[in-house]
């Protein structure tokens, strides 16, 4: 089952990759939708990140004595000031190993 | 006489594409690596890791996979998913299309599969600012072959390294750090992304509980209604200013 979905989620990609530039003539996408498609990433990726750092290992919303919020909050700041990856990541993880630490 | 003088221009064409994305690579391998760890980490096999590299090759789509894996989703939305991720493909396609469309299907097909966030980044440029040539394409062929090597060597590098990281790590925790970093230079400089990571965010913790992780969807869609909803308020305000 995990080698179809990857197959098929390799489909999917190729064939949005593919669809504008197989047709010969310059591709047109109207304007609202191209407005929205650039906001997809922020959409989809701000979903996955809120339950991962909000909620426990039980599966339940904890908003106080959360290291993960303090490690994201760190992260979030070295990211706006480094725009760098890796010092991140890093500091995410750090922030978090220090806290979890006992 | 013509086929010699075409020669080196393909060769310069590819070899600025390869030189375009040099300086990216520094922000692709750690992505890869982080990849590879984490594929193991959530269960897949090595093969399944390294072969989703070449098979999707498109990062946040992988890592947002192995994510939902992790969390038992069902196939069918983590599908959805990686296909919404990459929607973003469609405009760079589309936007490339004024230039590869002339190309043979055979050309079409690995060009199409090699194009990327990084790929298109530089490739544009070159498109829009460059000289115009008949060998354009192989830019972007240049760019794309460099990104793929190091994205494949790097997930493969990942997945050796993984094997000898104990559990208690929490390697888990570096894909909202990935997200985080990917989407912070957007949700900074414009309040319409910022609103839409805050509704995507907030909704994603409301309907937490709903079964077989629709949440991922539902609350997606509402951060692009978000997003759409605040850019009209701010195409209105500006056509009301001018």
């Amino acid at each position: 089952m995990i080698w179809l979905t990857i197959v098929v989620s390799g489909l999917i990609t190729f064939v949005l990759r593919f669809f504008a530039i197989f047709q010969v003539k310059n591709s047109n996408i109207p304007q609202w939708l191209e407005n929205i498609l650039k906001y997809v990433p922020t959409a989809v990726l701000s979903t996955l990140i809120f339950p991962e750092v909000l909620f426990n290992d039980s599966n339940s919303i904890q908003l106080i004595e959360n290291p993960k919020i303090l490690a994201a909050s760190s992260a979030l700041l070295v990211t706006i000031l480094t725009k760098n990856v890796i010092i991140t990541i890093i500091t995410g993880m750090l922030v978090l190993w220090i806290l979890t630490l006992n | 006489m013509v086929l010699n003088q075409d020669k080196p221009s393909k060769r310069l064409e590819f070899y600025s594409g390869v030189k375009s994305v040099s300086p990216i690579l520094i922000g692709v391998i750690p992505f890869g690596l982080v990849f590879g760890i984490l594929g193991l980490e959530s269960g897949l096999t090595s093969l399944q890791t390294f072969l989703m590299s070449s098979i999707i090759f498109a990062g946040a789509s992988q890592v947002a996979f192995v994510q939902l894996v992790s969390n038992g989703t069902l196939p069918i939305i983590t599908i959805i998913s990686v296909g919404i991720i990459n929607l973003r493909h469609f405009l760079y396609s589309a936007a490339l299309s004024k230039y590869l469309g002339h190309l043979p299907i055979k050309w079409k097909i690995p060009l199409a599969y090699l194009i990327t966030d990084e790929a298109f980044a530089v490739t544009i440029k070159r498109m829009i600012n460059g000289k115009e040539s008949i060998f354009s394409h192989y830019y972007l062929l240049g760019s794309g072959i460099t990104l793929w090597l190091t994205w494949q060597t790097s997930t493969l590098s990942g997945i050796l390294l993984g094997k000898t990281i104990p559990e208690e790590f929490n390697l888990g925790f570096t894909i909202p750090l990935v997200f985080l970093s990917l989407i912070a230079p957007n949700v900074i400089k414009y309040k319409s992304h910022a609103l839409c990571a805050l509704a995507a965010g907030s909704f994603a913790v409301i309907f937490h509980s709903l079964p077989s992780n629709i949440w991922i969807i539902l609350a997606s869609l509402i951060g692009l209604l978000t997003a759409a909803f605040v850019n009209k308020i701010e195409l209105n305000i500006q056509k009301k200013i001018s």
